[in-house]
């Protein structure tokens, strides 16, 4: 494969690093730089690290992934981004050698699922546990609107951090996330319509519990997107027992968040042939690393299974074959509105499941009094997410011609998060936003 | 339902659903007990609705045209990389000759780095100028997308809409067109500027009247010379500046004809004979004279005498005397009004872009006697050749004087006017300098104003030199971290220079080739 330097940024887990990778990305910052073609390494010593020690720095290209002995928390750091950028771009500075054995002795550590599953939990036992902190939170939710959401204007987020806390007992991961984002709304300074929003999520909780409250008389997948929506999911390995969807699946859009000392990585993938989106979810937790062998705007040949859900969209790679190719072309939606009916299809299927990526072919953005839309051929408009950071960079980019966009839709708003244009692939989340 | 959800179910009774909206059914199979159960699923259920039934809207305005095609190709994309590079580092500096290098070529700016590049031109003027040639249709048509870039938003346009612009906008907007026009053709520019005059307010005159030092020619002339009476002294007063700077400006014919009252040559002893002016008649103020603010320690009378120099053509001394320049600069400095002689000549050297004058003074007067200011406005006069002898002759007098790379000598002065990529012999005279000032320095770091000027000889040194440089430069630096940071900074500048001029050009020819 061979790596492109925009390729390679995308991989920036924000955009700090990202500038930082690029200011050292010069040979003379760096100190017997080798590679070795048959193992696939390449290693180097970056001279702008501390006085007195380099940080010795390595890549294995078949991931990629990266090592590193500076104490960056940011993975991959700025010194790997770095080196393989200026592998990318100034290959002959790059000897041929032998791994020395700091090189040898680090190994990747494989990113699939190939454990065998834990023992199965007491399916029961935790069911039990769930049912139980949900009807919690259905009382803690019944007694902030019979006192009046104004009354959280000033409040201290202690109550909203208890009943969280609440739910990771209950082993409802997902909603205590959502719990603590909800927190911070109504004290926001920026969010005037919080009472709306708010109620709006709470509304979706309470469904939620009354879908829980109705378990036993659902079908088995909607049981499943149930359980999904509150963060208990099957066990990977369990999914070798689901229909494997072989196809060149065009690696389009990734997205990165932060909940506490919890990463989440959201990854969308197209197959070419089925035309089907997977959303594949990465969590670490503190130190620990995020995939980062998924590069967008990359192709990849696998097998991916998706979770049992009444409308499939979370998935995971069962199995790869060969290395990632350069995004070729990508399956999109010809108008907004047919992107949309299959998000109420979606919707009608698995309502928990709000966040849905499309790819929408020849949409030009513009900007009308201070808002950013996006209006396809048809002259139809939808709004982007308020504050859309890098309207500019996508008007520049289409200078009024139409382009293909991908994104997150989330039935309010389209977030943006790459374009393709004249052949090019633009990653949006890792740019410099301008007011 | 947001109101009862504000105030409380136990406050604000829910209102029922109509019997034909879908959530009839939710209030319907209610349990009247719980309100706020019901209230959260109407709120659930009408969020869901909402989201799952979101239909875009027709737009009905129109879409702004699509951008018109360009005359010259965006760079490649390995420019367009080093482009980014520079953008997200401190190698700034390096961009205005990338963008130089841009128009040399015939190459625009790719559509991706316009938004960044349009936000720094709004502040920086020396970016600006060498940013709107590159930008093409692209980022003129973007600029006219968002009124902060209004700046570059201006384009080749009939003259009817620009005198519309031009009285209709608002203060920055018409600001920013005036010079803009001034740039692209003076000549329009100060058309509309007369139209509108008499209704302009003061403060906007003196800001407009400033903008015709761009590209002031012969042309201004007679509008200049009517704006002498204004009602404003400062609009006449910059006026009167304004045509002190054209020699053959109807001012400097009468100052030359004041001055002729009060010089005499006398040929044979080759002397000066002066008489101070006593008085400043009102046309002597008409054309700018005037007796306050700071005389630089003159008295009333000479600094009289140093204003009517300032304004003569220099032309007058040789049609008078028929002496050399270098004869007069030395008579003016052994006579007893030397101090507003010469200040007179260098300020009308500077105004007039005179290099013959500017050179033999700056040859003549020991730089201690001139401020530094005006120092440099002379060395700006001279063509680079030029200053790269002066700049030399600092760097011969004394080899071994450690000061002399310091913030307050002239030869730093002179040096940071060498804005031009230096010649080998200066690049290697510097070379050896800054060497020699490395091994001596005892104190590890480099003063503010040296650090200053390495980045900036980064990038007029020959960029094919790093090498070269990392040769010499390099093994001195061990153990001294920084001048080891400055050199590594220094080296990855040159590189991207190289590299940079490399990726352009070559471009250019594949162009060339597939024509």
């Amino acid at each position: 494969m061979h790596w492109t330097a925009e390729q390679i940024l995308s991989l920036a887990t924000d955009y700090f690093v990202l500038e930082a990778s690029r200011r050292l990305a010069f040979a003379d910052n760096w100190r017997r730089i080798h590679v070795d073609t048959a193992a696939q390494r390449l290693w180097g010593e970056c001279l702008a690290y501390s006085t007195g020690t380099a940080a010795y720095t390595q890549i294995d290209l078949r991931g990629p992934h990266f090592h590193c002995t500076c104490n960056s928390r940011q993975h991959p750091c700025k010194h790997a981004l770095a080196l393989f950028l200026l592998f990318v771009q100034q290959n002959g500075r790059f000897e041929t050698a032998p791994p020395p054995p700091w090189v040898r002795e680090w190994q990747p550590t494989p990113t699939q699922p190939n454990r065998e599953p834990q023992q199965p939990a007491d399916d029961e036992q935790r069911q039990a546990r769930l049912l139980a902190g949900l009807e919690e939170l259905e009382r803690w939710l019944h007694d902030l609107v019979r006192h009046g959401l104004a009354h959280l204007r000033g409040q201290p987020a202690t109550q909203w951090e208890r009943i969280a806390a609440r739910m990771v007992d209950a082993g409802a991961g997902n909603l205590a996330r959502e719990l603590r984002q909800l927190a911070t709304l109504p004290n926001s300074k920026t969010q005037e319509e919080w009472p709306s929003q708010l109620l709006a999520t709470m509304g979706r909780l309470q469904l939620l519990i009354e879908g829980f409250r109705h378990f036993d008389e659902q079908a088995a997948d909607h049981q499943a997107d149930l359980r999904a929506a509150v963060g208990w999911l099957p066990h990977p390995f369990s999914l070798v027992r689901q229909p494997q969807w072989h196809d060149s699946w065009s690696i389009i859009g990734r997205q990165r968040e932060q909940s506490g000392k919890l990463n989440i990585q959201r990854v969308w993938l197209i197959g070419q042939t089925h035309g089907r989106t997977a959303l594949l979810q990465d969590y670490a937790y503190g130190d620990q690393l995020l995939d980062t062998t998924l590069v967008p705007g990359t192709q990849i040949t696998a097998d991916i299974a998706f979770y049992p859900s009444a409308s499939p969209l979370l998935a995971t790679i069962m199995r790869r074959h060969g290395a990632a190719e350069p995004l070729q072309q990508l399956p999109s939606h010809p108008t907004l509105n047919s992107a949309l009916a299959h998000y109420g299809h979606h919707l009608a299927h698995n309502p928990w499941q709000g966040v849905h990526g499309y790819a929408l072919a020849n949409v030009r953005p513009l900007v009308d009094d201070g808002r950013w839309l996006i209006v396809d051929e048809t002259h139809h408009a939808l709004p982007l997410v308020p504050r859309f950071a890098n309207g500019w960079y996508l008007l520049a980019l289409s200078s009024g011609h139409p382009l293909h966009l991908f994104g997150e839709w989330d039935g309010q708003h389209f977030a943006p998060l790459s374009a393709l244009h004249n052949g090019r692939w633009h990653d949006l989340h890792i740019m410099r936003g301008i007011s | 339902m947001l109101q009862t959800a504000l105030l409380g179910t136990e406050r604000h009774p829910l209102t029922p659903p109509t019997a034909d909206s879908p959530l009839w059914q939710i209030w319907h199979q209610r349990d009247a007990h719980q309100p706020e159960r019901t209230l959260l699923q109407l709120a659930g259920a009408q969020t869901l609705y909402d989201h799952a039934g979101q239909m875009a809207t027709p737009y009905v305005r129109p879409l702004p045209p699509p951008t018109a095609a360009e005359a010259w190709p965006p760079c490649s994309a390995e420019a367009s990389r080093l482009l980014a590079a520079m953008l997200h580092t401190p190698h700034q500096e390096v961009l205005e000759e990338f963008l130089e290098l841009l128009y040399q070529t015939r190459q625009r700016l790719p559509e991706e780095h316009l938004p960044l590049l349009l936000n720094r031109g709004r502040r920086m003027a020396n970016l600006r100028q060498r940013l709107l040639p590159v930008m093409g249709n692209h980022g003129r048509w973007l600029a006219q997308q968002n009124p902060q870039w209004h700046y570059a938003a201006i384009g080749p346009q009939d003259e009817e809409t620009m005198r519309q612009e031009w009285l209709a906008g608002d203060k920055n907007s018409r600001y920013s067109l005036l010079q803009q026009l001034r740039h692209q053709d003076p000549a329009q520019a100060r058309q509309l500027l007369r139209q509108s005059w008499k209704n302009e307010n003061p403060t906007d005159r003196f800001q407009y009247i400033r903008l015709l030092e761009i590209n002031l020619s012969m042309e201004d002339e007679p509008f200049l010379e009517q704006v002498l009476d204004d009602r404003n002294l400062h609009v006449r007063r910059k006026a009167a500046e304004l045509l002190a700077s054209l020699p053959t400006s109807r001012l400097c014919q009468r100052m030359a004809e004041r001055l002729r009252a009060h010089v005499g040559w006398h040929p044979f002893s080759r002397t000066l004979g002066l008489t101070l002016p006593s008085q400043t008649t009102p046309a002597m103020m008409r054309d700018g004279i005037h007796n306050e603010g700071l005389r630089g320690g003159l008295g009333e009378e000479s600094w009289r005498l140093a204003q009517m120099i300032s304004a003569t053509p220099l032309s007058y001394w040789g049609t008078e005397t028929a002496a050399a320049v270098e004869l007069l600069i030395g008579t003016m400095s052994r006579s007893k009004w030397s101090r507003a002689l010469l200040r007179g000549v260098a300020t009308a050297a500077e105004r007039q872009r005179n290099a013959t004058w500017a050179w033999a003074l700056l040859n003549q007067i020991t730089f201690t006697t001139t401020t530094e200011r005006n120092l440099i406005n002379l060395v700006r006069q001279l063509p680079p050749a030029q200053r790269e002898t002066l700049a030399l002759a600092q760097l011969h007098t004394q080899e071994n004087d450690l000061d002399k790379l310091q913030t307050a000598h002239p030869f730093m002065a002179i040096v940071g006017q060498c804005q031009h990529d230096w010649s080998e012999t200066l690049s290697h005279a510097f070379l050896r300098r800054l060497r020699q000032h490395i091994k001596q320095d005892k104190r590890q770091t480099a003063d503010a104003a040296l650090n200053k000027l390495i980045l900036e000889c980064a990038r007029r040194l020959p960029p094919h030199w790093h090498d070269e440089v990392a040769h010499q430069l390099v093994p001195l630096t061990h153990g001294q971290p920084a001048w080891e940071t400055l050199v590594t900074t220094l080296l990855a500048t040159l590189h991207l220079r190289a590299e940079m001029r490399e990726k352009l050009t070559m471009s250019n020819e594949q162009r060339a080739m597939n024509k």
